[in-house]
């Protein structure tokens, strides 16, 4: 009977994989056709080209632009985890006059659609006379979500372990970095991840806020290839597939040292 | 594992700190070295929309000698379509303007009215008028505000020539011709019994580019054919509703029986490109090309033998053919100079070059046409069959609107009177506010 | 030591003011600007003008506005839900089996879509559903559905644009889920099955009541994300067809860059931003009693 239900499951979630995977394999596959049978699934080696992918790395600036999503993804990514990290302790675990009412106010700006404030950010952001600079693509990407995730897993650290460490004479600052961040890796590296998939795949703000190509990111460098009523989807594809594989190579390889940090503690635990 | 946290943290200052000492000297940089150019060379800013797949590339080669004989430097930003429109908002509202701007018919009426668009009429001469050919068509709103540089690439009547031949019927030149062929050609030619083989392969989902393309495609050449305009002659109020209008949305509906039965679900490029040029349908339509002959050839193997009809007859010829400027915005320190690089851009040898990249119908008398010898007839005899968009306040609102319940027709939800009417009371109301607010 | 109290007043302060200052600049900053214009008439072209609740008092007689609102509203109806019982069943699914092949491939493969941007997550779905390939329309064929009719209905659009937001965003809350189900230690399930414990029981009384805050925090994110949506409904539908997919977010967008009325957009902003607030608090109200989780 539990055999019999475990089966059914187990079918269940290879469905899923499928499901969830296969759509990615179409966009891989079909980059690699030429306009003519873009739609065509056939795994014909001699119906496949990377004609596609040579256009797109034949353009002299790509590597400009990829260094540059690289440098501003990555300076999100440590940027966002800094400031999660130490809001998201203060809240947890310090008290402070009017940390409720702060901390809701966090919040509140994750209920802000970025649609709305795109125009005023632009005026704002200008006004400081940041256009064409990295801090304007860099600064505005930390978000109250991050300090969501880090509040809530510091929350589960037990209060003992810190008290301990007072005992010791530790400041606060090294708990955070000693005692803390050693057991919530986890939640960091899931906002690792999501910081560095916002960063990276945001499109709009790069767009309206540098206009200079050294600070252009690839996101935006690809869709000027697309004409107006371009049909090529091969082409699209091809493009689709370069901006989706450098955040699942940092997934890859984040989640391999998760899985490091997961067995570590098994061991220590 | 400390060391480590202890320096993931430590990175984050310092980046942070780097960015923005980065930023600040970027910023500097920039500043002195404008100053020092402004001294040796004036600048022309220029925002274009891709118009190929290397447009910055193909345009600073051809650029190189103006800019010398001119001393003048132009620097381009290329704007992705998709993000057009944000990048002029935005770039406005923060007093940001090029000298000169790339635009389409959906964007004038509101720079224009906010007075961003220069008036080129006094600046123009006859024989201006004379070598380029189609320096009428930037007229709009009482005035010249721009020079054309892509157009001549009307939306054609695309036919499958081996379809027609097989339901012995030729090129069609009537409404009712092209009726009487859908209907013969819509089949079941495999005899699973089910159609296989449509009339006319037309898709109205809107997603990705915007909804007006089932009006490019569609719908403004049955309206002008019907002798119907989405304006009424004054701008005061809209027209599509009147009895012209009618009866052109009403034949629309009319063909559906001929269309694919996920009319709704696919693009109106998909429908072209998976459907007309697989050979199912006798009838698509798309943006012609001057390259069309070359281009069909390798994208669609099985479309062998087709041809086009700029436009069928009713009471009126009529299709769309945009008609996308260049112009000079009025906030430019050097309007005479930027008419003169629109003038060289558009003119004949820079166009005779960029046309073998890019291709596209001669702009100038003195341009040589290089298309394919089959399209060639669209800019000569067939010239006058085709029009840009009237250009009227409140353009994309009420487009937007009458697209829409277009499908809400074609869906079946709504009867053509009725849902011209509510699209036509919601465009009049767009524009009475219009003009009060404008007064 | 002393001095050191003194400061330590100010230190949680000190820890809050980097994250603070980056979002009262550019978040407050801007939806303070935001609320200015909405006062005003605005086409982003020439100055604003103000004009007074006039941008508010068109609220009420724009009939364009209250089917966005509608449609924004299904979307959050159908897709909240989904999103939360499936991240959850997944993420318990996964929990079981952390140390199979199965259990490790689910986890990354349910994330996957995750990574990619909900433009070409739409893109790519489009082209999937209606590129007429066979081999897709076999697949659809089985559970009844034609894959090219998905996207052409009213009725259907929205559904469809609704369940694709679940497969694109499932991944994120199922992670989330998953790592708090990994902090619940092995030792209390052995300790129940020890005193006779089924999987149901199991599941009722140690799993959820555990995961309880982790599910209120994710139908607080999904509804947040389900009112916002705007990207894969642009790539997908274009707010169509007949309108019948045009959501508030998207309608704002159109108003803002489309039509130059930014001062009417971004009054139909504001009313967004206040039915996501009134949506979240009554959320919680509904959910919360116990957790004392935001």
């Amino acid at each position: 009977m539990k055999k019999i239900s475990n089966y059914v499951v187990n079918i269940f979630l290879i469905f899923v994989i499928l499901l969830c995977t296969l759509p990615f394999l179409y966009m891989m596959l079909m980059s690699l056709k030429s306009t003519t049978n873009a739609y065509d699934l056939s795994l014909n080696l001699s119906s496949m080209s990377l004609v596609h992918y040579k256009k797109i790395f034949s353009d002299p600036t790509f590597i400009r632009y990829f260094t540059n999503s690289v440098f501003v993804a990555i300076s999100g990514v440590l940027l966002t985890l800094f400031t999660s990290c130490t809001a998201g302790y203060a809240f947890a675990k310090l008290q402070f006059k009017g940390s409720d009412k702060i901390f809701f106010l966090i919040i509140c700006t994750m209920l802000v659609p970025s649609q709305a404030i795109l125009v005023p950010l632009y005026l704002l952001v200008r006004g400081f006379g940041w256009v064409n600079t990295f801090k304007a693509l860099i600064l505005p990407l930390p978000t109250a979500f991050s300090v969501f995730v880090m509040r809530n897993a510091i929350m589960s650290v037990p209060t003992e372990l810190i008290e301990s460490a007072q005992i010791d004479g530790a400041s606060n600052f090294k708990i955070l970095r000693s005692v803390i961040l050693p057991l919530v890796k986890s939640s960091m590296l899931t906002v690792a991840i999501f910081s560095f998939i916002g960063a990276w795949n945001n499109f709009t703000w790069p767009l309206i806020i540098t206009t200079e190509d050294a600070y252009r990111t690839l996101p935006i460098a690809l869709t000027t290839m697309k004409t107006q009523y371009d049909s090529d989807v091969g082409l699209t594809m091809a493009c689709a597939a370069i901006t989706f594989l450098p955040p699942f190579i940092f997934y890859l390889f984040l989640q391999s040292k998760f899985e490091e940090g997961m067995a570590l503690s098994g061991v220590k635990g | 594992m400390k060391k480590k946290l202890l320096s993931l943290l430590l990175c984050a200052s310092m980046v942070s700190a780097l960015v923005v000492g980065c930023g600040g000297n970027k910023n500097s940089d920039t500043e002195i070295k404008t100053e020092t150019e402004e001294k040796e060379a004036t600048t022309l800013t220029m925002w274009l929309p891709p118009l190929d797949q290397d447009t910055e590339g193909n345009f600073s080669k051809l650029l190189a000698d103006w800019e010398e004989e001119n001393n003048c430097k132009v620097e381009m930003e290329i704007i992705p379509w998709a993000n057009y429109e944000e990048r002029w908002a935005t770039g406005v509202a923060g007093g940001e303007t090029p000298d000169i701007g790339y635009m389409y018919v959906e964007m004038y009426p509101t720079y224009i009215s906010s007075g961003l668009v220069m008036d080129l009429s006094d600046m123009v001469t006859s024989a201006d008028y004379d070598e380029y050919v189609f320096l009428n068509r930037g007229e709009m709103m009482d005035g010249l505000y721009g020079v054309p540089i892509v157009t001549g690439v009307p939306f054609v009547l695309y036919y499958n020539q081996d379809i027609l031949d097989s339901i012995s019927e030729t090129a069609p030149e009537t409404w009712e011709d092209f009726a009487r062929i859908c209907e013969k050609a819509t089949q079941d030619t495999d005899g699973d019994g089910k159609i296989d083989q449509y009339g006319y392969a037309v898709g109205l989902n809107s997603g990705d580019m915007s909804n007006l393309y089932i009006l490019n495609s569609y719908i403004y050449s049955l309206l002008w054919q019907a002798g119907g305009d989405i304006y009424t002659d004054d701008l005061s109020e809209v027209a599509f509703n009147n009895e012209a209008g009618v009866e052109a949305i009403e034949f629309f509906k009319s063909l559906q029986p001929y269309m694919p039965e996920n009319v709704m679900s696919i693009s109106g490029t998909d429908a072209f490109s998976t459907i007309f040029a697989e050979g199912k349908a006798a009838f698509g339509v798309t943006r012609s090309s001057s390259s069309n002959e070359t281009t069909f050839a390798s994208d669609y193997p099985n479309l062998k033998n087709w041809d086009y009809v700029t436009s069928l007859k009713n009471v009126d010829y009529g299709t769309f053919g945009a008609a996308d400027c260049l112009s000079v915005m009025t906030t430019s320190e050097n309007p005479e100079l930027a008419l003169d690089l629109i003038k060289y851009i558009t003119g004949s040898e820079f166009m005779t070059e960029y046309h073998k990249v890019a291709p596209g119908a001669p702009l100038t008398k003195s341009e040589p046409y290089v298309g394919d010898p089959k399209m060639e007839r669209i800019v000569t005899e067939d010239r006058d069959k085709w029009r840009p968009l009237q250009a009227g306040p409140c353009g994309s609102e009420i487009l937007e609107n009458y697209a829409a319940h277009i499908q809400s027709v074609i869906e079946g939800k709504m009867d053509v009177k009725a849902a011209l009417d509510e699209s036509a009371k919601y465009g009049n109301e767009v524009l009475k506010e219009y003009y009060e607010e404008n007064k | 030591m002393k001095k050191k109290k003194g400061l330590s007043v100010l230190t949680p302060y000190l820890y809050i003011a980097p994250i603070s200052l980056i979002l009262l600049t550019f978040v407050a900053g801007s939806l303070i600007i935001a609320i200015c214009f909405s006062f005003t008439k605005y086409n982003i072209i020439t100055p604003a003008q103000f004009n007074g609740l006039y941008n508010y008092q068109k609220l009420f007689r724009d009939s364009k506005l209250h089917l966005s609102i509608i449609n924004t509203l299904k979307i959050a109806v159908i897709m909240v839900p989904l999103e939360v019982t499936f991240s959850t069943l997944f993420a318990i699914l996964i929990r079981s089996r952390k140390d199979t092949l199965l259990g490790k491939l689910s986890k990354a493969a349910i994330f996957i879509p995750v990574l990619s941007s909900s433009a070409v997550v739409g893109t790519v779905w489009k082209a999937i559903l209606n590129g007429g390939n066979p081999t897709v329309k076999t697949i659809f064929g089985i559970f009844g559905i034609d894959p090219t009719m998905l996207l052409g209905s009213s009725k259907a659009a929205i559904v469809t644009v609704a369940v694709l937001m679940v497969w694109k965003g499932m991944g994120y809350y199922m992670i989330i889920t998953l790592s708090s189900l990994m902090s619940i230690s092995d030792s209390y399930y052995e300790a129940a099955r020890v005193d006779g414990a089924n999987a149901w029981h199991l599941l009722t009384r140690i799993t959820l009541p555990l995961l309880k805050p982790t599910i209120i925090m994710n139908t607080f994110l999904s509804s947040i994300s389900a009112m916002q949506v705007f990207d894969m409904v642009y790539t997908m539908t274009g707010g169509g067809p007949s309108m019948s997919t045009t959501t508030l977010s998207m309608y704002a967008y159109q108003l803002t860059f489309k039509n130059a009325k930014s001062g009417y957009a971004m009054a139909v902003s504001n009313v967004l931003m206040v039915m996501i607030l009134i949506i979240v608090l009554f959320q919680q109200r509904f959910l919360k009693r116990d957790a004392s989780e935001i």
